[in-house]
């Protein structure tokens, strides 16, 4: 699978662009603020329906504009596919399959699967557990619609109830019951799916880590679910009197916790910054192939400013790993070419210079 | 927009403009077409307007609209008296008599439940479909409310209320259109189709 073309307008700092990618390494290169990660965020939202950086729709458009376009030409089972994602100032955001909308944005998660990679990505360890839960839930979203849709269907619930329990100093006991009753099937299914995630991708995670560091440092992770074995109903009538003290739900997979160990002890208190570099990058390949695995088919790596975050031979080593593995299409953008085409020797690549004036006008 | 140079105009088209799905152009071009109109159909149309508006109420008993005290589906003898369905607003109301295929009494909600949007239980007509279900007798409720969260959240939230009676609870089905294809419908449609599947009648509508 590879996305070969990329229309932009109106995305950013891309009021009018358009790309063309090889199935392979593609570079996109320039300096500070030409727009290099701006293409792969909009790939990000052709194949999710929202920025990876979490920006609102209405502030992904051009300054000045109303709307923003981004079209895809994407080579999947040896068929083209054209994707679209529009949106309007005021409208509903659309997104079109070979000039189709999708009635639901979910159906189309997963149509081309992407992993991006972002200097960013710190935060997965060094920030809180609702970080590591989105990375998990991001995952688990383009290989299982079920579990996309339980999701939101749980989110939306769980507003409801914390709104009764943020707004009755007296809640009315059967509408909790009946939130909690509709979100039951939703928890269990979340809960049981993040720790069949985390158990594919274990493994991985220390196979890449291993690699990347080239130490024999004992990594785990660990999966801390909020019902931890216990059924939703009844833990969350445990914690009924807590929730209305608290005016909030106190219970439920929006409390998950997964953790990351070095050792006996937390990655996040204890890695520095070097390992924890390296945990980020395994996390993301071993993401990369927990989706290969499951799709049957290697999703785009996005790989954004490879060299703010890696050193040489950090950068060298999971090269070397792309090139030797089936990674599929990768995108990198980069400062300087050089640096890239050094590593990269003989191997071709796709290199796409980005210059002030060019990011507003077509390629 | 042009500007509109009397006071009367600009006034009949900010009053115009209002009105769901009419802006500001379409309220200028109702608003001229009426002052082209002889005297009394605007009379008449104002009339209409306002008998609508203060005349029509809700019914005491189901809150469908009303001429007088009780709504004219609540009136009518012929119906089936033991059963009610349970819709959201009026025009469920119509949208279901308009099929021809159910004669038994309604019971209009107002909405759904939604916190968010600060409709609670108590705001919705709820409480005096329970108390009709004690005093009228009623047999079977079929709840015919969108198949949304807040929808199916309101759902049993009404049958949490009924659960110490032995009154009958059914919900419309819901699944593939009718006349529609299997490959496009979506995915969750689809996949509740085939869980709440129904056995097949021979002998045509099932």
């Amino acid at each position: 699978m590879h996305l070969s073309e990329l229309y932009l307008t109106n995305f950013k700092s891309h009021q009018s662009a358009s790309f063309r990618f090889t199935p392979q390494i593609n570079v996109i290169h320039g300096l500070n603020g030409t727009g290099k990660t701006n293409v792969l965020d909009a790939i990000y939202c052709l194949a999710t329906a929202k920025s990876y950086f979490g920006v609102p729709d209405l502030k992904l458009i051009t300054h000045g504009s109303n709307f923003y376009r981004i079209e895809g030409r994407l080579n999947r089972d040896s068929q083209e596919v054209r994707l679209v994602n529009k949106y309007e100032r005021g409208k509903k955001k659309l997104v079109e399959k070979n000039g189709k909308a999708y009635d639901r944005l979910s159906d189309h998660i997963g149509t081309m699967p992407v992993v991006m990679i972002t200097p960013d990505d710190l935060i997965l360890v060094n920030g809180l557990s609702q970080d590591r839960r989105r990375f998990v839930d991001q995952a688990l979203a383009q290989t299982d619609h079920t579990y996309l849709n339980h999701l939101v269907d749980y989110k939306r619930l769980l507003k409801q109830r914390n709104v009764v329990l943020k707004t009755s100093v007296n809640p009315d006991h059967m509408l909790l019951d009946s939130y909690d009753a509709r979100m039951a099937p939703s928890a269990l299914y979340i809960t049981s799916k993040r720790k069949a995630f985390i158990d594919n991708f274990r493994p991985q995670l220390e196979v890449f880590y291993h690699w990347i560091a080239q130490v024999d440092e004992q990594i785990d992770v660990k999966y801390l679910p909020s019902l931890d074995g216990k059924d939703y109903i009844e833990a969350s009538q445990e914690s009924r009197k807590r929730d209305i003290f608290l005016k909030r739900t106190e219970t439920g997979p929006h409390k998950d916790k997964i953790e990351f160990y070095l050792g006996p002890r937390a990655f996040r208190m204890f890695g520095s910054q070097g390992q924890k570099k390296n945990l980020v990058l395994a996390m993301k390949l071993a993401q990369h192939h927990v989706l290969s695995t499951q799709l049957h088919l290697p999703p785009l790596i996005l790989l954004d400013d490879l060299f703010d975050r890696l050193d040489h031979q950090r950068v060298k080593r999971l090269i070397d790993l792309i090139l030797k593995s089936n990674f599929g299409q990768i995108l990198i953008t980069d400062t300087r070419l050089s640096r890239i085409e050094n590593i990269l020797g003989s191997q071709p690549i796709n290199a796409i210079e980005l210059t002030k004036s060019k990011s507003n006008e077509e390629e | 927009m042009n500007k509109i140079y009397s006071k009367y105009l600009e006034n009949a088209v900010n009053a115009l403009s209002e009105l769901p799905g009419i802006g500001r152009k379409s309220a200028l071009r109702i608003a001229l077409h009426l002052l082209a109109q002889p005297l009394d159909k605007v009379g008449h149309f104002n009339e209409s307007i306002m008998k609508m508006r203060s005349d029509l109420k809700e019914c005491k008993r189901c809150f469908n609209l009303a001429e007088e005290q009780y709504c004219s589906l609540c009136l009518d003898q012929t119906r089936l008296k033991s059963t009610i369905c349970v819709v959201e607003g009026i025009r469920d109301v119509m949208a279901i008599e308009e099929t021809g295929q159910y004669n038994g009494q309604y019971h209009v909600l107002g909405g759904v439940i939604s916190p968010i949007e600060g409709v609670g239980p108590e705001r919705l007509h709820i409480d005096q479909l329970v108390q009709r279900i004690h005093s009228e007798g009623i047999k079977e409720l079929i709840m015919a409310i969108s198949p949304t969260i807040d929808g199916e959240t309101t759902i049993y939230y009404i049958s949490k209320k009924l659960e110490m009676t032995d009154i009958k609870l059914s919900q419309i089905a819901r699944g593939v259109a009718f006349g529609g294809e299997l490959q496009y419908t979506d995915e969750v449609t689809l996949g509740r189709s085939i869980i709440a599947r129904i056995p097949y009648a021979i002998n045509g509508d099932s």
